[in-house]
């Protein structure tokens, strides 16, 4: 319901692009650029005007400069290399292509085109210092070098796109808009109280408060280290990295007021949030290595992280730590089709990437399962699968000395059943301009249902459901769910945008 | 049967051991200077003949059926040249007087045994000796190509159609070459000491233009032991990855040009990928010459007053230069793999550096594919700082796909100077720093 303060014009419903609301939760998101509507406008985070979003990278942290640097070369007397160079920089670790294990120094911008760019083009550059030496070959190793990273730029989260524009990585930023609205301005949220009943929600009672971004300071930077090497035919990284999440977690817990008693505490299982970008370690390794009896190349990163924080409905503030490894493995492999290219061959290239949350928790909620009885059926927890993988193959060609490229990328979700088909033509009409035309098709479930905490009965008893225990004096989550907000950690950024295909037609000039 | 076939190899083993130590110092001799006592002659073929359609039938013996045709086709007219003699490094030469008795070949394709350096096989090829195709294929391998370590800085590469003479990109690269192994000149002698993979050879090369694939860069790992795979990486520059090259990519057009990796420097490959049978010798013009007396030009504006090989003929695909007539070894090479892009090559081998400044490629089905050409300019004529190096340079190329009628011509400014060639450029970390 719309007030003089938070009116209706300037709203979508959450998630109304993608799917009906089917009993689910949903609410007003304003959309448009924050300069015409400053609701939910979450402060240095998801804030921008319409120039802003008009010229993306001419902002108060100079993206435009994509890189910017002085490198320094000392040969040494012992025959190392000693180079340092200092400036505004992308830094490029891992071997395998799309996917982010090992390549997470800096962070991405998946405002400009989802998850369907180049890294080349969507990579934020920050300001750093590396210092690499490079110690060529001893008695074991062909090859060997050890690099130091010190990202002493304010820290950047990667950009997930705001409300209102198209690309937004599992729509989250309509989801933090309309939160942050609910929480500045209230807001009527569908199908909530008794699960079925449009409640309205004052100011300071539920949404996202607020976002931590980390201020400068040395604490804050970032420190990385990589050790590389090649032994025999195995090329190889060892790499470590101090740094921050770039991907934000709501943290529950904040004090909040209480709709039925006017209270200010802390309620557990409420639905209010700060936003955070917690410290997590990362340490992990790649390898590539040619096998000649099958001519394929193959490509492997793994990497383990602590620190990072997931969406838990298990947890009184609704989010929480767990260890992650993450994997890829990719294989290359060039064969002839000379039927249809004598000179030149195709790549086949195949990649699957594997996340495992080691500390995950998700449980049945049916009273016949439960300890603490839920709605039958149901699960609460972590949305996130404990173990998911996404699959990609690649067909490319090359005619006319290369300068027409056609390829297909395809990519399964496994966990989601999500699967986009990504065709693409890529024309160098000469040295300086070159022309591009893809396109990518989604078929698959879309999206996806979980528990939304609707029964998590912060206020109780007030908010309580028949079935929670001690009178309706717990609070816990008894699984009533829907499409939104978790369930986008279980369709994923190819499920979510289940209903965005795109053709898209790139002209770009170089010089 | 077993003991039979046993027994012969074993002869034939033998037989090979006995006639690598019959190697005298006056092999050694012929082999490196085999214009001691004159240049061959042709009747007719003297300096200043035009060879072209009217009379190129006169001349037939002394270039290959393929360039015949092109001749006649009125493709190209071939100017002939003052012959020279191209002696190649001293230390090479001693170093072949050093070693070459010791040289054997092992019993499968690809193993050879007791060699340090030099020249492996210096003995003139016979036609008796089923082997002999790849003792001169070893010869090519551990050639002084180069020397122990030179560069090409810098290359350009044209892409031409040839109906229309359009040139359609312009590449310029940066080669480099390092002998890991088997140097003869430049300490340290004879191999790097921290060699753990034993290297024979490395070949890195980057592309300073166009912009499209600035920043690219391969790099090539031979190993000692023919047996073993190269390791070869590239990085692009766009994605800022070293990306480890499977064995289809060295076989595949290198960035969309006419050449495959393995057509570098005449053939770039493994003694053991391929299947050698000489087929003889002949007296042939080959594209070697002083580069002093050629018609040159100065389009990329060298500081120093470089000037590059001109083109002429069929689409501009042709060297500009003078041929003359050589002591010319004829080896065909065709692929143990039987998916390889091509059918066979014969390379027109030079009998006294081992280059290979002529190659024919026919495809899978027989049929006549590309015609490779690498102008060999004398040392003494080119770079003041390659005079007395005795490397002859490779100067010009012209690779022509014939089928498709497209080719790649390249113009080189090798610069045989160790200084310019360091280990450390010879490592994937180094493509990464420099991709940066």
């Amino acid at each position: 319901m719309g007030s003089a303060t938070n009116p209706n014009s300037g709203l979508n419903v959450l998630g109304q692009p993608l799917h009906d609301i089917d009993g689910g939760v949903a609410f007003g998101v304003p959309v448009r650029p924050c300069d015409k509507d400053s609701r939910g406008c979450i402060g240095g985070y998801m804030d921008e005007t319409l120039n802003d979003l008009r010229y993306s990278d001419f902002n108060d942290r100079w993206d435009f400069i994509r890189e910017l640097y002085v490198n320094a070369v000392i040969d040494m007397d012992s025959g190392t290399t000693f180079n340092l160079s200092i400036g505004k920089k992308q830094e490029v670790w891992g071997r395998t292509d799309l996917f982010r294990v090992l390549d997470v120094l800096n962070p991405v911008d998946y405002s400009r085109n989802n998850i369907y760019d180049e890294l080349e083009d969507i990579r934020i550059p920050l300001w750093m210092a590396t210092a690499e030496w490079q110690f060529g070959a001893n008695e074991v190793l062909d090859d060997m070098n050890v690099q130091f990273v010190w990202i002493f730029d304010k820290f950047r989260p990667s950009k997930l796109g705001q409300a209102g524009t198209p690309n937004q990585i599992l729509d989250v930023g309509s989801f933090f808009r309309g939160m942050n609205n609910c929480w500045d301005n209230g807001c009527t949220v569908s199908n909530f109280a008794a699960g079925g009943v449009a409640t309205d929600f004052g100011p300071g009672q539920i949404g996202i408060r607020d976002v931590e971004l980390p201020e400068w300071s040395l604490d804050n930077s970032q420190l990385g280290v990589k050790f590389e090497g090649v032994y025999s035919d195995i090329g190889f990284s060892l790499n470590a990295f101090y740094t921050r999440s770039q991907l934000p977690s709501l943290r529950g817990g904040i004090p909040a007021t209480n709709g039925f008693t006017g209270a200010t505490d802390v309620w557990p299982y409420l639905i209010a949030f700060d936003i955070h970008f917690p410290r997590v370690v990362l340490v992990g390794g790649s390898l590539d290595y040619y096998a000649d009896p099958i001519n394929t190349a193959f490509r492997a990163e793994l990497a383990w992280t602590s620190g990072e924080e997931f969406a838990n409905t298990l947890k009184p503030r609704l989010f929480s730590e767990s260890n992650v490894v993450r994997w890829v493995l990719g294989a290359d492999h060039n064969f002839f089709i000379r039927s249809i290219n004598k000179n030149k061959a195709f790549l086949v290239s195949f990649q699957t990437f594997g996340q495992h949350i080691l500390d995950h928790e998700r449980e049945d909620t049916s009273p016949t399962a439960a300890f603490q009885p839920g709605i039958p059926g149901q699960e609460r927890g972590m949305p996130d699968w404990e173990n998911n993988y996404i699959s990609t193959l690649l067909l490319k060609g090359w005619w006319f000395q290369d300068r027409l490229s056609p390829q297909i990328i395809q990519a399964y979700d496994w966990g989601a059943n999500a699967y986009v088909i990504s065709p693409s033509v890529d024309w160098l009409i000469s040295d300086s301009w070159r022309l591009q035309v893809a396109a990518n098709l989604k078929f698959g479930d879309g999206a996806r249902k979980f528990s939304d905490c609707r029964t998590c009965n912060p206020w109780a008893p007030f908010t309580a459901t028949p079935l929670h225990t001690n009178g309706g004096l717990d609070s816990y989550d008894a699984g009533l769910g829907g499409f939104e907000p978790l369930g986008r950690f279980r369709a994923g950024p190819i499920g979510m945008a289940q209903k965005e295909d795109e053709i898209q037609v790139t002209l770009r000039y170089r010089f | 049967m077993k003991k039979l076939t046993k027994g012969l190899l074993g002869a034939a083993l033998l037989s090979v051991a006995a006639s690598a130590s019959a190697v005298t110092d006056a092999d050694i001799d012929n082999s490196f200077k085999p214009y001691t006592k004159g240049f061959p002659t042709v009747e007719g073929v003297v300096a200043g003949l035009v060879i072209n359609k009217s009379n190129v039938d006169t001349y037939a013996s002394v270039l290959d059926v393929d360039m015949i045709k092109h001749v006649k086709d009125g493709w190209v007219e071939i100017t002939v040249g003052e012959p020279m003699d191209f002696v190649l490094n001293q230390g090479y030469i001693d170093a072949t007087k050093a070693g070459a008795k010791a040289v054997n070949l092992g019993a499968e394709v690809g193993q050879l045994e007791g060699y340090i350096a030099g020249r492996a096989f210096p003995e003139e090829p016979s036609m008796d000796d089923p082997r002999a195709g790849e003792k001169l294929a070893w010869n090519y391998q551990y050639g002084y190509n180069w020397g122990d370590g030179a560069a090409i800085s810098p290359f350009y590469w044209k892409y031409r159609n040839m109906n229309t003479g359009k040139i359609e990109r312009t590449l310029k690269f940066n080669f480099y070459f390092l002998n890991f192994a088997h140097r003869v000149n430049h300490e340290p002698l004879p191999e790097f000491e921290k060699n753990p993979s034993k290297l024979f050879r490395a070949i890195y090369l980057n592309v300073a233009e166009p912009f499209d694939v600035k920043n690219t860069q391969l790099l090539i790992h031979r190993s000692q032991n023919d047996l073993k795979r190269d390791n070869a990486w590239l990085y692009l520059g766009f994605q800022r990855r070293v990306r480890r090259l499977a064995t289809g990519q060295v076989t595949d057009s290198f960035l969309g040009s006419d050449l495959m990796i393995e057509d570098f420097e005449g053939y770039n490959g493994r003694i053991s990928d391929m299947n050698w049978t000489y087929k003889g010798t002949r007296t042939m013009l080959l594209p070697m010459y002083d580069s002093s007396k050629q018609e040159r030009t100065s389009e990329f504006n060298e500081s120093d007053g470089y000037t590059y090989t001109t083109f002429h003929g069929k689409g501009g695909c042709f060297p500009n230069v003078t041929y003359s007539l050589r002591k010319v070894y004829v080896v065909e090479s065709d692929p143990v793999d039987p998916n390889h892009p091509i059918g066979k090559r014969i390379h027109y081998m030079d009998a006294q550096t081992f280059t290979l400044p002529r190659t024919v490629i026919y495809d899978r089905q027989g049929k006549y594919w590309k015609s490779w050409m690498i102008g060999q300019a004398h040392p003494d004529s080119h770079l003041p700082i390659n005079k007395g190096t005795g490397v002859s340079i490779d100067d010009a190329f012209g690779m022509m796909d014939v089928q498709s009628l497209h080719c790649t011509t390249g113009q080189f400014k090798g610069i045989v100077d160790p200084n310019l060639v360091k280990k450390k450029q010879f490592s994937v970390q180094y493509m990464r720093s420099f991709g940066k």
